[in-house]
Order: structure tokens, then C-alpha cells, then sequence
């Protein structure tokens, strides 16, 4: 039995628009679990993205709850949900976002430093060993400008793991990068989870999808199919493709 | 069309970058216009009031006794006058009220139909003039600043015949010496207490120059080509006429002291004002440099759709004139009203209700050079916008360009919000350089004005523009012997030090032939020279620099002065700074204007040891009262500069204060909207892994904080070395020469606790906008 670790109940987004409502997300069900590679697929503008953001307190949904330790994060003030992000959950964007003026050293450790029950001195430290786990303490006294795509996600890998979350959060973190940074930082998010971190990453790229033990699969913003996988395992790629290529087309993706 | 369709969605987009503009333009309009509507409705009113009473061309004050008509009679005869005219006067020296004592020459004439007055509320002169009944007086306003009166209060003259008390029924117009700038005063009274006061005076009546008093009134004829200027000292030559006098002015000289002070502060403020202007064009350069940054995207689509880059720089012209224009207009509409309050102000030290006017020409030539400015700024500034390449920006390869410093300030755990503003301030330098010469210019001025605020407060201050700071003066009510002068002196000392004893006097002598102040100093040598040295031999005197700038002399030439008819050659021995009559004037020792019959009786002035105890300097005044009651009469504390005077000066300073601290919030707001803009996403990013709203509005405020204190620094470090410079050459043009500048720890300290606080609560306050970035800003979808 899994040990639940967030869990979305009757969840909804909307927007206005010309006067009437766009519904993005409708009365999303969702548990997620502890030590899970959980992936969201979907075709663009199905809600994976805002799914993503909902659950992770980026965004707020406009109605249903988040539940995570026993609190409602829809409900959450900004100064708590800001304590949530630095404690409790790690986010990789597509475009990394790292700050431009900052090194990659400093990008990392910033959100190290925010969690004040971290000696400033620790936090040095694991952000120099995570650097080393990313290969890129090389570069580390660069700036986001002077490296690679691949470097930067490295980096924003590494800052999202920095204060250890119970859930790291990616949304097509592999969306901008080649085919080798792809499945360098593909390979960093698989040894992470088998490390045991939860993982729910928002995906359209089939080889991305491979690395997940479940994939939920979503449609006009609501959850229309679940696969469940077991561990990844890169010896046996190719059948689990053609599980899941099967499994999208019985989806009509 | 396309310009213009472009520009209204600019406008549009871009409303609070295009207000900021429209209000710092406001601003320097409203200002420019009040300062220089202030000063030629001041001289309006004082030229118009000079017509209504249609004031003489030389007007001198002489005694009734032993008056030499026969130098009267030569002057009506020389045909470069027109008529001359002799009214009787009662001269008193003293008059108290409120408990104040106005130690002035007082003139009081009789009331009559020429007599005109100002309305209570002194916007304007009255229409009718009412008889005055006994015990009635119409006093200047002047008179009634300098002793804090209004109507309805009494005012007791002390005459050789006795005391005399009066109530102020009106506000007398005199144009001549109703200035608070000019010591003598007029009075004017009822039929019945002239000719009472006349007849009494006349049964004492002796040489003392207090008695009765015969008021000359010189016309110049049309023929006459000579300045009134010329013209006195050429018929003061010829007929002796100022020699008989114990003061005489031009219509000119009260004319230009009349208006003096108000000609200074407008000068300060539209110094000020044209710095103001120069952040106004730093600001915009700053605004569009930044502009053209974020914007790179649409211009580079703007580009591909076939604007070329002059089009584009038309947009920026079109917007930032646009908003200039508005808000000089509306700055002009608005200084109206404000133009009749700021004259109010004035018309406490002119005594003469101003008459609006409003400089058109030189206004539209500042605002013009405002705009002319712009337009080279713009014009530089938008260079770059040939460099937009359509193809790069629309690809999103711009390159990374709002930070321009790769100064790496390092970011510590403990103090991680402020070294993380540390280091937005120094990857940024460029940036925020506008904004450190904003605060420096800001501060600067504020320092500046603070100097000269306390400098008309402070004693040591006033001792270096040449004045006598004393804590005792002693006014002896008969010829002092040197055993009674002993004897006084022995008495303070029982109590405290004399650390200075002055023996002084001033008098209006003929120096070259025209009449001037002089100081009679038993011993000249008390006051520091600035060349050559003290006139300490009985043929020698000392000049201020201006006076010897006038009359084009130097040390070591020949004068000739005169007293009461007297003349004698004497030797200029040196300059000295002197601040009676705004700096015209020189210096004698007591035994060298003997040489010439000068035998009034010298004044003693003491500066002491606690000169600051004021309790203790009256407790000195009271027991010397007491004790030599019959042969003078103490004063403690005596004020050296004028009500009204520290009031315009105040007024001034708060008015600098209050534009300073505007012009902090909207130059913050600015700059800070447009960092907002540049680091967007930064402080979502910031944001998502877990920094606080507030802590982000702290870093932002924190990096203003690090803006203002280096751009104080800077502000600080100028003052210091040029703002008693720059006060000395303002000051220069009110007769004060040697300025020096009275460094106070607090004079530095205020404006910039004042500048620094301004910034960093402005900024605070405009970084709320920090809540309205949202993590999902970052999101691509």
C-alpha cells in the first residue's frame, strides 16, 4: 500500500473569457504517491500544464481542494505556500528560469539559504555535491548566459532538489533541450526518483513518458486514462514503448 | 497614421511612464512660472505704488534745526531739477510694540489727502484713505513685521518730549522705505497729534537730531539725462544737499532694495528649478534607454513590418513631447492661483501688495529650452534603435541585456536579502547611474538651502557677512565717560567674560559726494580685514569690496568724505566685510571722523563667554538696568536678522524640501516600474522557489536605499566643497562678500536622512506590484 503524499479532490480552473467561462481543468480526482515517477500527458491545451501548477501551488485552482500533509494548498496564504516551495516542493520549468545575474553556484544555493533550519555552511556544501551529481560544477561560477540549455536545466535540476522536497514538480523540462541533454537530464530525474523522490512530471515527449512507474493521461481537463508501469529500467525500453504507444492510441492521442 | 496609431497604443500601454513625464514637467512649469511671475508681479507692485505716491528721484531726511535753506534754494535753482518739495516730520528713533522696541529712525508726518493705504488682507491698495482721530497712526508693514504687530495694537513712540502712544489703524502704502529691507520707517497721524507732538518737541527742541525733522524731496527734471544715481552725486557735488542729511536714498536704491530679497530667493529657486530640469532630462534619457531594452521584440517587429529607425524614433519623440507639452500646460494653468499665495510671502518683506503679472516671453524660452533639450536627448538616446535587428529579435535571441555589470557581489545566507539587492544593484550599475546623479543633485540643494537657513540663524554665520554679533548692546542715554564705560564693564564681568567689546556706530556720511554708510568703530581693527589692513591712523578708512568694485578704487587711493559739511581727504587703507545697507559702506575709527565734527555717542556691544545663555545675557541687561539706569539702557539678545526675512528663507527651504521629496517619488517610481518590467521574470522565478512577497519588496526597497546613500555620499561630498561657493556668489549679489560657509554636522544630516528615508519608502511602497507577479507567468504553455 502507497502512502499518499498530495491528493486533488473535485479540482477546477477557470478562466473568463468574452464575458463567459473557460473551463481548463473540470473536478480533477487525484492521488499522488510517495517514491512515484507520476507523468501527465495530453495534447496541448488539454490542462496538463495548469494541472501541474494547480497541484503544485504555482497557481491557484478556482475550485476543489489540494490536500497535502492535512492542508488545503488552494486555501493557503502566499507567505505559506512561500514556505511550501522552499521546503516541501521543487519545480523545473521548461525554460529553466535561472537568474541571469546570479552564478550557478548562487542559483542553487539562493533557495538553500532560505530554509533557515540549514546552516548556511551545509547548504554550501550539498549545493557543490548536487553540482557534482549534475556535472556542472565545472561551470559553476558561470553565469545562465555563458552555458549550455542542458548546463542551465542541470542547474535547474538541482535547485529544485536543493532543500530535499517530498515532491518535485517538472513541467517539459526536457521541452527545450537536444537529444543528449534530454536523456542526461531524463537519466539525473530517474536516479533522483529511484533515490527515492516523488516526481510528477507534465510530458508530450514519448521518451520522457518512459521513465514514469504511472502515467495519467488528460483530455479537456480532466483525467481520462492511468497506466501503471513498473520501475524504469533502460534494458527493457523498447517494450514499455510499445506499452505505452499502445495505450495513447487506444486514447486516440 | 501608422505613427500615430502606434503611438496611441504606446501611450496606452505605457500610461504611468507617460503620466511620470507629464507630472515632472508639471512641476518644473508650475515652478519656473510662479518663480519668475513672483518676481515681476513684486516689481510691478513696487513700481506702480512708486507711481500712485508718485515718489521723488533723491529723498533725504534732514533736521528742522538750523535747516540751511540756502542749500534748498540752490537746488531748486539748478536746471537739472524739476521742483523740489519739504515736508515736515517728527524723528523719533525708538518705538515699542509688543513688548518689542524698534531701534530704527522713525519719520512721522501728518496725514493728509495724498496718503494711501494697503487693504487688511494685502491684496491690493485701499480705495479710500479715513481721517485719522487722535491717538490714531497708519504704520508700513514692514514696521509691522519686524515687530510681529497687526492692526488694532499699539505702538508707543519715545520723542525728546516725551512718550506718545498711538493705535494702528491701517497699513500705510510707502513705497520709499516701507521695505522691511530698509531701516528707516514712516508713520503717518492725525492733524491734532502732529501739531500737538510738533509744538511740544518745538519748546525742547536742541541739536539732538531727534526733534523735528524736514523730509526733502528732490523731482528730476524730463530734461535731465543722468541715472538717479548721477544724478545725486552730481547735485551733492554742486549744492551739498545729501551732506546736510543724515539719509538719503534714490528712487532706484528703494527700489532695488525693496526687492532685493525677493530677486535672491527667486534666483536660489530658479537655480534649483533648472536642476530640477536637468533630472527631468535624465529621467526621460534613462526611461527610453530602458524602453528601447525591453522593448527590443516589438521594435524588431515593428522593423520587419517596414518601420525604418527614424520612424521609430519618432514614436519615442511624438510620446515624450506629447507628455512635456501636457505638462507644461497644465503646470502654467496651475501656477495661477499659486502665483497671489507665493507673493503673499513676499509682500511681508516689500511692505507693497504685488500686482499679478505673468512673464510670458521668458517663461516660453525656459519651457522652450526644456523641449529643445529633449528633443537632442531623444534624439542621441534613440541612436541605438539602429541596432535592432529584426531577425534576432524575432528569433528571441536578444541577447541578455539589463544587466550591464558583471560585478560579482557575493551572496551570503545570513543576509540574503540584502546581498541579493547588492547584487541586483551591482549587475545593474549602468542603470541605476541616472538615478545616483538624481539623488546627488537633490541632495546637494537640500544641503545647500539648509546652510543658508541656518546660516540667517546662526551667530557665527552672521559674524563672517560682516554683521556685529553681540549679546549686550548698550545704548547710553548721554555721552559716556571712560570711567562709566569702566565701570559697566566691571559689572558683566562680575557675572560672566567679555570675550568682545565693540564701540560702534553707524552713520550716513558723503563719501566721493555721495551719501553712504559708515561704520565708526573706536577701534576699526576689531573687525578682520579681507586686504590690507584696518584704517587704525586718523586719515585713513576701510571700504567693503563693493564699494570699491562702484567707484572703481583701490587700497592706497584718496577719498574725500564728508560729515555735515565737513570734507576731508583719507586713505583707503583695506577692504573689510561689512552688511549695513546690503554692503555699500565703510569703515572710520572714532578719532578720524572727529577729524570732520563726528561726535555722537558710540554704542557698546559685548560678546560674552555664554553667549548662548539667553537667561543668563537678560539677567546681565536687567541688573545693569538696574544699576546705571540714568546714563544708558541694556538689551539682551538682540536679533540681527528680520522676521520676515528668516520666514522667506524658511518658506524657501521647505518649498526646496517638499519639490525634492516630489520629484524622490516620482523619479522612484519610475525607475522602479521600469526595473519591474526588466526583472519580471526574475521575481517569479524568485518567487517560485519560495521567496515571500515581502522579502522581494524589502530586497527591491533595500537596493533603492544603497541608490540614495551613494548618491548622498556624492551629494554630500559636493556640498561640502561647493555649496558655500555657490552661496557666496548669490550672496555676493546682496551685498555679502565673504560668505563662510557654517559647516554644521546637522546641515548634511537632515537632507539626507530626509532623501535616503524618501527613496526607500517610496520604493517600497511601489514595489507592491511585486504581488501581482504570479509564478505563472514563467509558464509555457
Amino acid at each position: 500500500m502507497k502512502n499518499t503524499v498530495l491528493s486533488a479532490k473535485k479540482l477546477c480552473k477557470s478562466f473568463a473569457h468574452n464575458g463567459g467561462q473557460i473551463h481548463i481543468l473540470s473536478h480533477i480526482d487525484l492521488d499522488l504517491y510517495e517514491n512515484d515517477f507520476t507523468v501527465i500527458m495530453g495534447a496541448s491545451g488539454s490542462g496538463k500544464s495548469t494541472l501541474l501548477y494547480a497541484l503544485s501551488g504555482m497557481d491557484r485552482a478556482t475550485a476543489g481542494e489540494v490536500i497535502y500533509n492535512g492542508n488545503d494548498i488552494v486555501k493557503m496564504k502566499e507567505k505559506d505556500l512561500a514556505k511550501l516551495r522552499y521546503t516541501d516542493f521543487g519545480f523545473i520549468f521548461q525554460q529553466m528560469h535561472l537568474v541571469s545575474n546570479l552564478t550557478l553556484f548562487e542559483n542553487v544555493a539562493v533557495p538553500g539559504y532560505l530554509n533557515k533550519n540549514k546552516p548556511a555552511a551545509e547548504v554550501r556544501k550539498r549545493t557543490e555535491k548536487l553540482l557534482e551529481q549534475m556535472s556542472v560544477s565545472h561551470v559553476k561560477t558561470h553565469l545562465p548566459t555563458q552555458v549550455s540549455g542542458g548546463e542551465q536545466q542541470r542547474c535547474a535540476i538541482a535547485r529544485a532538489v536543493i532543500n530535499s522536497p517530498k515532491v518535485l514538480f517538472a513541467d517539459e523540462p526536457t521541452g527545450a533541450l537536444n537529444r543528449k541533454n534530454t536523456t542526461d537530464v531524463l537519466d539525473l530525474l530517474t536516479e533522483l526518483n529511484r533515490d527515492g523522490q516523488s516526481v510528477l512530471m507534465v510530458t508530450h515527449d514519448m521518451r520522457s513518458a518512459l521513465r514514469a512507474n504511472r502515467i495519467l493521461y488528460i483530455e479537456d481537463g480532466k483525467i481520462i486514462g492511468e497506466l501503471t508501469l513498473p520501475e524504469y529500467n533502460a534494458d527493457d525500453e523498447k517494450s514499455r514503448e510499445t506499452q505505452v504507444n499502445a495505450w495513447l492510441t487506444s486514447l486516440e492521442w | 497614421m501608422e505613427i500615430l496609431t502606434v503611438l496611441k497604443a504606446n501611450i496606452r500601454h505605457k500610461k504611468g511612464s507617460f503620466i511620470s513625464v507629464i507630472l515632472l514637467t508639471l512641476i518644473i512649469a508650475m515652478s519656473v512660472t510662479t518663480i519668475l511671475s513672483i518676481e515681476e508681479s513684486t516689481l510691478n507692485g513696487v513700481n506702480n505704488a512708486h507711481e500712485i505716491c508718485n515718489t521723488p528721484d533723491i529723498y533725504a531726511i534732514c533736521a528742522a534745526y538750523d535747516f540751511p535753506n540756502e542749500i534748498i534754494e540752490k537746488v531748486k535753482k539748478d536746471n537739472r531739477v524739476e521742483r523740489v518739495e519739504i515736508a515736515d516730520s517728527i524723528l523719533t528713533k525708538k518705538a515699542k510694540m509688543n513688548d518689542n522696541e524698534d531701534g530704527a529712525l522713525m519719520m512721522i508726518f501728518k496725514s493728509d489727502e495724498n496718503t494711501k493705504l494697503i487693504k487688511e488682507n494685502l491684496n491690493g491698495i485701499a480705495e479710500s484713505t479715513p481721517k485719522l482721530q487722535k491717538g490714531e497712526i497708519y504704520v508700513t508693514l514692514g514696521f509691522l513685521t519686524n515687530n510681529s504687530g497687526k492692526i488694532g495694537e499699539k505702538v508707543i513712540f519715545e520723542t525728546i518730549a516725551g512718550e506718545y502712544e498711538f493705535t494702528v489703524k491701517g497699513i500705510l502704502l510707502e513705497p520709499k522705505f516701507g521695505s522691511s529691507m530698509i531701516g528707516y520707517k514712516i508713520f503717518c497721524i492725525g492733524d491734532e497729534d502732529f501739531s500737538e507732538i510738533t509744538s511740544a518737541i518745538s519748546k525742547e527742541e536742541t541739536e539732538d537730531k531727534y526733534g523735528l525733522g524736514k523730509f526733502v524731496q528732490i523731482y528730476k527734471s524730463d530734461s535731465c539725462d543722468l541715472t538717479s544715481g548721477q544724478f545725486r552725486r552730481q547735485l551733492n557735488l554742486d549744492t551739498g544737499v545729501t551732506d546736510i542729511s543724515f539719509g538719503s536714498l534714490t528712487n532706484d536704491m528703494s527700489i532695488n532694495y525693496t526687492t532685493l530679497f525677493t530677486k535672491v530667493i527667486s534666483s536660489i529657486l530658479l537655480v534649483f528649478v533648472m536642476l530640477l530640469l536637468a533630472i527631468v532630462i535624465i529621467v526621460t534619457v534613462h526611461n527610453i534607454s530602458v524602453e528601447i531594452e525591453t522593448n527590443y521584440v516589438t521594435f524588431g517587429v515593428l522593423k520587419a513590418q517596414g518601420f525604418d529607425k527614424n520612424r521609430i524614433r519618432l514614436l519615442f519623440l511624438g510620446q515624450y513631447l506629447l507628455a512635456e507639452i501636457i505638462g507644461a500646460v497644465i503646470g502654467i494653468v496651475l501656477s495661477i492661483p499659486l502665483i497671489g499665495f507665493a507673493s503673499n510671502i513676499f509682500v511681508k518683506i516689500t511692505a507693497i501688495p504685488a500686482i499679478m503679472s505673468v512673464p510670458t516671453g521668458s517663461i516660453a524660452l525656459i519651457l522652450t529650452a526644456l523641449l529643445v533639450l529633449s528633443v537632442i536627448s531623444i534624439f542621441f538616446v534613440t541612436i541605438k534603435v539602429n541596432k535592432i535587428s529584426p531577425v534576432r529579435a524575432i528569433s528571441g535571441a536578444k541577447k541578455e541585456i539589463y544587466f550591464d555589470s558583471r560585478i560579482n557581489a557575493p551572496i551570503s545566507g545570513r543576509f540574503l536579502s540584502a546581498s541579493l539587492a547588492l547584487r541586483q544593484f551591482t549587475s545593474a550599475i549602468r542603470r541605476y547611474a541616472g538615478t545616483i546623479i538624481i539623488v546627488t543633485i537633490l541632495v546637494f540643494f537640500m544641503i545647500t538651502i539648509t546652510m543658508l537657513a541656518n546660516a540667517a540663524n546662526s551667530k557665527s554665520a552672521l559674524e563672517s557677512m560682516g554683521a556685529l554679533v553681540s549679546e549686550i548692546d548698550i545704548e547710553p542715554k548721554k555721552m559716556l565717560s571712560d570711567s562709566e564705560i569702566d565701570n559697566i564693564e566691571k559689572e558683566i564681568e562680575q557675572i560672566t567674560t567679555i570675550k568682545k567689546a565693540y564701540y560702534t556706530n553707524n552713520s550716513y556720511f558723503s563719501f566721493e559726494g555721495e551719501e553712504m554708510m559708515c561704520s565708526v568703530y573706536k577701534d576699526p581693527s576689531i573687525l578682520p580685514s579681507l586686504k590690507g589692513r584696518a584704517p587704525i591712523y586718523n586719515n585713513e578708512i576701510s571700504v567693503s569690496p563693493i564699494l570699491l568694485e562702484e567707484f572703481n578704487l583701490k587700497i592706497g587711493d584718496e577719498v574725500t568724505i564728508g560729515w555735515k559739511g565737513n570734507k576731508e581727504k583719507y586713505l583707503i587703507s583695506g577692504t573689510v566685510q561689512l552688511m549695513n545697507d546690503v554692503g555699500r559702506a565703510f569703515l572710520i575709527s572714532y578719532s578720524a571722523a572727529e577729524k570732520i565734527g563726528y561726535d555722537y555717542q558710540l554704542w557698546c556691544s559685548y560678546s560674552l563667554e555664554n553667549g548662548d545663555n539667553e537667561i543668563l545675557n537678560q539677567k546681565i541687561a536687567d541688573t545693569l538696568n538696574e544699576k546705571f539706569s540714568d546714563i544708558i539702557k541694556a538689551k539682551a539678545n538682540g536679533e540681527v536678522i528680520d522676521n520676515s526675512s528668516e520666514t522667506a528663507i524658511k518658506a524657501m527651504q521647505i518649498i526646496i524640501y517638499v519639490f525634492s521629496v516630489l520629484f524622490s517619488l516620482i523619479v522612484v517610481h519610475m525607475v522602479c516600474s521600469k526595473a519591474f518590467t526588466q526583472e519580471r521574470i526574475d521575481i517569479g522565478i524568485y518567487k517560485a522557489v519560495g521567496f515571500k512577497t515581502s522579502g522581494l519588496r524589502s530586497q527591491f526597497a533595500f537596493r533603492f536605499l544603497i541608490v540614495s546613500v551613494i548618491g548622498s555620499a556624492a551629494g554630500g561630498i559636493l556640498s561640502y566643497f561647493l555649496s558655500g561657493k555657490m552661496l557666496g556668489m548669490l550672496l555676493k549679489s546682496i551685498g555679502i562678500t565673504s560668505f563662510n560657509t557654517n559647516v554644521v554636522f546637522s546641515s548634511f544630516v537632515i537632507p539626507i536622512s530626509i532623501v535616503c528615508l524618501s527613496f526607500l519608502t517610496f520604493s517600497y511602497l511601489v514595489s507592491g506590484k511585486i504581488r501581482k507577479v504570479k509564478v505563472r507567468e514563467l509558464i509555457t504553455e
